[in-house]
C-alpha cells in the first residue's frame, strides 16, 4: 500500500487525492434445508482511489480501482489515464475534508472475540434449533460472518482506520398445508451474536410462514380501513423525509422542502415528526463513525416537531451550498417514538402489512404502495391472515396524519417506531 | 482485449489446480477481471468512475467427496502461492459437526475442453473527452426541450469482462464487452416532480449513443407528460405490454421460478408443472447467454459450462428449467450454462441471462385496436419474484389509457401489476411479430447477488389486475 501512497505523493499533476481501502474476510455456510451444500471463505481487498485536478477555478476528479497486483509502473499508468479523464470532468471547485481529531471506538461486536469457525457453528445451531416444526421448515439458509477493515487516507492529512463486524442470515421459511406450500423471506442482520435473538427471529419468520399458509385473499375490505406498516417499511417511509434533506437534493434543485418548512404539510393531525441522523446506534449494523470522504460524523437533528432544521450528506454538495462544515453521510436515521401502542392501534379495524414483495415509495411523486404477501385483517371482530392484495396512496396526502407506535425497532440504518398507522390508502 | 493480468496468472492457476488435486476430487479456479468506465454528466456535476461491475480476483472450488467448498482471494503470484494453498486448505476445512448432515453432490463432470473466446466491441472506444462532449449534448438537449426540465443526466457505462476457468480438463478464457448509454430527465411543476429515462444498450458505442440521442425529445416529453399522470383506478384490465414489460413478466413472474437451484431447495412451484400447460399456446420463452446478443451474453458461465439457448416454454407447455452445475448435480440433470456469480467474491447460483418471449404474428396496431378499455404498459420500474407461490409483483413506470381501440391521452403512473402468474400467462391472446431485448438490467437473487441481465420480447395482449 505504501507503494500507492508514494506514487500519489510524488505526482505534481494531482491537486488532491483520497484512498479508500477495504479488506474483507468472511466465513459462509449454505444450506439446503438442514443439509450443508457449500462452505466458503473469502480474503479480498478493494482499493478505490480518487484524484482531483484543479484547472482555473474548477476541479476535476476521477475515481478508479487499484489492485494488489499493480506495481509502481502500473499505478502510474492508471493515474495518467485518470488525470487525463479528470481534466474533462470539471466541476466548480470544492475542498476535500482535512485532518480532524477523532478517536475511533473499538467495535463493540462480540464477533471479534472468537474464531469465526466457532461462531458460525453456534449461529447454525441457533437457526436450526428454532427450525423444529412439523409442517414448517427453512427451505434454504445462508449464514455469513464478516470482518471488515476500512482505511481512509487523503492528501489533507486524514488517515483513519477502523474494523467492523457483522453477520447475516438469509432464511427462506416455508410452510406446508394440504398439498400446497408457501414461503416468505427474511434477512436477519446482527452486529453481535446473541443466540436467543437469532432463535426468536427464526421462530418468528417460521410462524409468519404458517400465517401465510392460512392466509386468504383479501376481498371484502372497506376502503379507508387503516393500514399499519411495520419494521423495514417504517424505516423506508422515514427515509423519504431524511433523504429530501440531503445537500445533493438541494443542490440539484429536486428537494421538496426548505429549512423552516413543515415537512408534514400545513395540517398535522397525526404525530409530529422528530428525526435525526446519528453515526452509531447499538445493533444498527449500518453505523459508521466516518464517511467515505473521511468526514468525522456527528449527530444531526434534521426535523423537529415536523419542521426541517438542517441538511446533511455528501461533503462536496454541502461545500457547494456554502456549509462551513458539511456534515457528511450520517448513516442511521433515528425517529422519536409515538404514544400509541400497537394494542391501541389494533382496537379498530385495520390491515397490518407484514410482508411486501417490495414496497414502492417514489422520492418525488410520493407514490407509496405495493403487493402484500402477508397481512392481518381485523374487521372489528376477528383478525385473519390475508394475502394477494395491494395497497397504494400518496405520501404527500398522508404525511400529516401518520401515527407512530410507542414500540421501537432497530434496523441496520434505522431506529424508531416499529409501527405506523396510516389512514386513507387504497386497498385492492 | 483479454486481460493481460489474467494471462500472467494463467500458469499459476494451472499449478494451483494440480497442487490441490492431490487432496480434493475436483478442483477448479475461476479468475475474473472486469474493467471499464462509468461517465456521468448531470445538471449538477460530471463524474468519471470505474464501472460498477469492476472486479479482479479468483475463486477456487473444491469437492471433498461430500460437499462443495470455495475460497475467494484477490491475487495469486509466485511469492504468495504457498500461502494461498495453505489458506485454501485451512479456510475451507470444515468441522465434523457441520458435516453431520450434507447434500449428496456426486461427482462433478469435467470434460476435456480447451478454448479461447473473444467478442470485441463493434466500434472504437471513444476518448473520455469525446464521451463527455456527447453526454453533455444529451444533457443539454433534455434541458433545452423545456424550462420545466430541472434536472437532466446522461451516463455512459462501458465494461469489458475477461475470465479464465481452469480445472483438470478445462482450460477456457473469454473476453467480451457491453455498452449502455442512459438518459434521465426530471420535470418539475410546482412541488410536483416526475422523471423519465431512456437507454441504448448494444455492443456498440455508436448504436447506444444514437438510440438515446435520437430520442432526446421523446424522453423530455415523457417527463412532462408524467407531470399530469394520475394513479390508476384499481381493477382488472385488458393490457398491452411493450417489450420492456414483456421482459419484466418473463423475468420476474416466470423466470425466477425456473432457476433450478430453486428446485433443489423445494422453492419452485414450476418443478411440479414440467411438461404441463402454464401459459397460452401463443407463449414461447427462452433464456440463455447464447440465446441472443445482449448484456448477459457470454461464452461460458462461472462453472465453466458453455453458454446455451434454453427453450423453457413452447406452445404454452413448460419444457425445462435452467441450471448451474452444483444444482444440476443434485438433480441429476445437465447444467445449462446459467451458473453466475455477482463477482469472484460470491457464490455461484442459477441465474437468468437473456430472458425473452418469442414473437408471433400479430401487428401492434391491431392489438391496440382490439382493446375496449385498457392500458398500454410501459417501461420497467422493478419487480420481485415469488417462485413458490407464483404471485406477480411487477411495477411499470407508466401506462397509457386505451378506449375503443384508441389512446385517450391519459397517462397513469406508476402501475403495479399483480395476480397469479399462470392466470396472466394463460390470458395472453395476442403476440406481436417483432421482439426487442433490452440489455440494461440488473437482477438480484432475493435481495442480493446482483448480476447483469437482459429481457424483452414482443408486445403482448393479456388481462391483469392493475393498481
Amino acid at each position: 500500500m505504501e507503494r500507492l501512497f508514494k506514487v500519489l505523493r510524488s505526482r505534481k499533476d494531482i491537486s488532491d487525492w483520497k484512498v479508500n481501502i477495504v479488506k474483507t474476510s468472511s466465513e459462509e455456510l449454505f444450506y439446503v434445508q438442514k443439509k450443508l451444500e457449500t462452505n466458503r471463505a473469502t480474503d479480498v481487498e478493494d482499493i478505490s482511489v480518487t484524484i482531483y485536478v484543479d484547472i482555473d477555478k474548477n476541479r476535476g476528479s476521477s475515481t478508479f480501482t487499484i489492485y494488489p497486483y499493480m506495481d509502481e509502473e502500473e499505478i502510474n499508468k492508471k493515474i495518467d489515464e485518470n488525470v487525463f479523464a479528470a481534466k474533462f470532468a470539471l466541476n466548480p471547485f470544492f475542498e476535500i475534508p482535512s485532518k480532524q481529531d477523532v478517536e475511533i471506538e473499538e467495535s463493540k461486536s462480540n464477533l471479534k472475540d472468537r474464531d469465526f469457525k466457532d461462531i458460525i457453528k453456534d449461529v447454525k445451531e441457533a437457526v436450526f434449533e428454532a427450525d423444529n416444526y412439523e409442517d414448517g421448515y427453512l427451505s434454504a439458509t445462508e449464514i455469513f460472518l464478516y470482518k471488515i477493515d476500512t482505511r481512509i487516507v487523503n492528501s489533507k492529512g486524514i488517515d483513519v482506520s477502523y474494523t467492523s463486524y457483522k453477520g447475516n442470515i438469509e432464511t427462506i421459511p416455508s410452510w406446508r398445508k394440504g398439498g400446497e406450500e408457501v414461503e416468505l423471506y427474511k434477512m436477519i442482520e446482527f452486529e453481535s451474536f446473541i443466540k436467543e435473538d437469532i432463535y426468536s427471529q427464526v421462530k418468528e419468520v417460521l410462524d409468519l410462514s404458517h400465517a401465510r399458509s392460512e392466509a386468504v385473499p383479501l376481498k371484502e375490505v372497506k376502503q379507508g380501513t387503516k393500514i399499519i406498516l411495520e419494521n423495514e417499511e417504517v424505516g423506508q417511509l422515514f427515509n423519504f423525509f431524511a433523504s429530501d434533506l440531503t445537500y445533493g437534493r438541494k443542490f440539484q434543485r429536486v428537494n421538496l422542502n426548505e429549512i423552516g418548512d413543515c415537512v408534514q404539510g400545513e395540517n398535522i393531525t397525526g404525530d409530529k415528526l422528530n428525526l435525526k441522523v446519528v453515526p452509531y446506534y447499538e445493533n444498527a449494523i449500518g453505523s459508521r463513525a466516518i464517511d467515505s470522504d473521511g468526514v468525522v460524523l456527528k449527530e444531526v437533528s434534521l426535523i423537529e416537531d415536523g419542521i426541517a432544521k438542517n441538511r446533511y450528506g455528501d461533503y462536496r454538495f454541502g461545500y457547494y451550498l456554502g456549509e462551513k462544515n458539511p456534515k457528511g453521510m450520517v448513516p442511521v436515521i433515528v425517529v422519536s417514538k409515538g404514544n400509541k401502542s400497537i394494542r391501541e392501534m389494533e382496537k379498530e379495524p385495520y390491515v397490518r402489512c407484514v410482508r411486501f414483495s417490495g414496497m414502492q415509495l417514489d422520492p418525488f411523486s410520493g407514490f407509496i404502495g405495493g403487493e402484500v404477501r402477508l397481512g392481518f385483517y381485523y374487521d372489528g371482530e376477528k383478525e385473519i391472515p390475508v394475502t394477494g392484495f395491494s395497497i397504494s396512496g400518496n405520501i404527500h396526502q398522508l404525511k400529516g396524519s401518520l401515527i407512530y407506535s410507542s414500540e421501537e425497532v432497530t434496523l441496520p440504518r434505522y431506529h424508531g417506531p416499529k409501527y405506523i398507522e396510516i389512514k386513507g390508502m387504497k386497498i385492492m | 482485449m483479454y486481460s493481460s493480468y489474467l494471462k500472467s496468472r494463467h500458469d499459476l492457476c494451472k499449478k494451483l489446480v494440480s497442487t490441490l488435486e492431490k487432496d480434493y476430487e475436483y478442483v477448479s479456479v475461476l479468475g475474473k477481471h472486469v474493467t471499464g468506465s462509468q461517465i456521468r454528466v448531470t445538471s449538477a456535476a460530471t463524474a468519471v468512475n470505474d464501472t460498477a461491475e469492476k472486479q479482479c480476483g479468483f475463486v477456487v472450488k473444491l469437492f471433498n467427496g461430500k460437499t462443495c467448498a470455495e475460497y475467494s482471494f484477490s491475487d495469486i503470484n509466485e511469492d504468495n502461492f504457498d500461502e494461498i494453498v495453505k489458506n485454501i486448505k485451512e479456510k475451507t476445512s470444515i468441522s465434523k459437526e457441520l458435516l453431520d448432515e450434507h447434500v449428496n453432490l456426486g461427482k462433478m463432470s469435467d470434460e476435456k475442453l480447451v478454448k479461447d473466446f473473444q467478442r470485441e466491441v463493434e466500434d472504437k472506444v471513444p476518448s473520455v473527452q469525446e464521451a463527455i462532449e456527447r453526454l453533455t449534448k444529451i444533457k443539454d438537449g433534455l434541458h433545452a426541450y423545456s424550462d420545466k426540465i430541472v434536472q437532466a443526466a446522461a451516463i455512459l457505462i462501458y465494461y469489458e469482462t475477461s475470465a479464465l476457468f481452469i480445472s483438470k480438463n478445462k482450460d477456457l478464457t473469454q473476453n467480451y464487452t457491453w455498452i449502455n448509454v442512459i438518459s434521465m430527465a426530471v420535470a418539475k411543476e410546482g412541488n410536483n416532480f416526475k422523471s423519465s429515462r431512456n437507454v441504448g444498450a448494444y455492443n456498440s458505442f455508436e448504436k447506444s449513443f444514437k438510440k438515446v440521442e435520437d430520442e432526446i425529445n421523446d424522453t423530455a416529453q415523457l417527463a412532462l407528460d408524467l407531470l399530469h399522470s394520475t394513479l390508476i383506478e384499481p381493477g382488472v384490465y385488458d393490457i398491452i405490454t411493450e417489450p420492456s414489460i414483456t421482459g419484466l413478466i418473463a423475468h420476474e413472474a416466470f423466470g425466477h421460478g425456473v432457476e433450478m437451484d430453486m428446485f433443489v431447495k423445494n422453492r419452485a412451484k414450476s418443478m411440479h408443472y414440467l411438461n404441463k400447460e402454464v401459459a397460452s399456446p401463443l407463449v414461447e420463452m427462452h433464456d440463455g447467454a447464447a440465446a441472443t446478443l445482449s448484456s448477459a451474453s457470454y461464452f461460458f458461465d462461472d462453472d465453466g459450462v458453455l453458454a446455451q439457448d434454453t427453450l423453457i416454454i413452447k406452445d404454452g407447455i413448460l419444457l425445462r428449467g435452467i441450471s448451474d452445475a452444483v444444482s444440476a448435480l443434485q438433480l441429476g440433470s445437465v447444467p445449462t450454462g446459467n451458473g453466475r456469480r455477482e463477482s469472484y467474491k460470491r457464490k455461484a447460483y442459477t441465474r437468468m441471462t437473456n430472458t425473452f418471449f418469442s414473437p408471433k404474428a400479430d401487428k401492434v396496431e391491431d392489438m391496440i385496436k382490439s382493446i375496449k378499455h385498457g392500458y398500454l404498459l410501459c417501461q420497467t420500474s422493478n419487480g420481485m419474484e415469488d417462485p413458490k407461490n407464483w404471485n406477480i409483483q411487477c411495477v411499470c413506470e407508466y401506462g397509457r389509457e386505451i378506449k375503443d381501440g384508441k389512446f385517450t391521452g391519459k397517462i397513469v403512473s406508476p402501475v403495479v401489476m399483480s395476480g397469479y402468474v399462470p392466470d396472466l400467462l394463460k390470458s395472453i391472446s395476442m403476440v406481436s411479430d417483432e421482439k426487442v431485448v433490452i440489455g440494461s438490467g440488473h437482477c438480484g437473487k432475493g435481495y442480493k447477488e446482483w448480476v447483469t441481465v437482459s429481457d424483452g420480447g414482443p408486445y403482448l395482449k393479456a388481462r391483469c389486475k392493475l393498481g
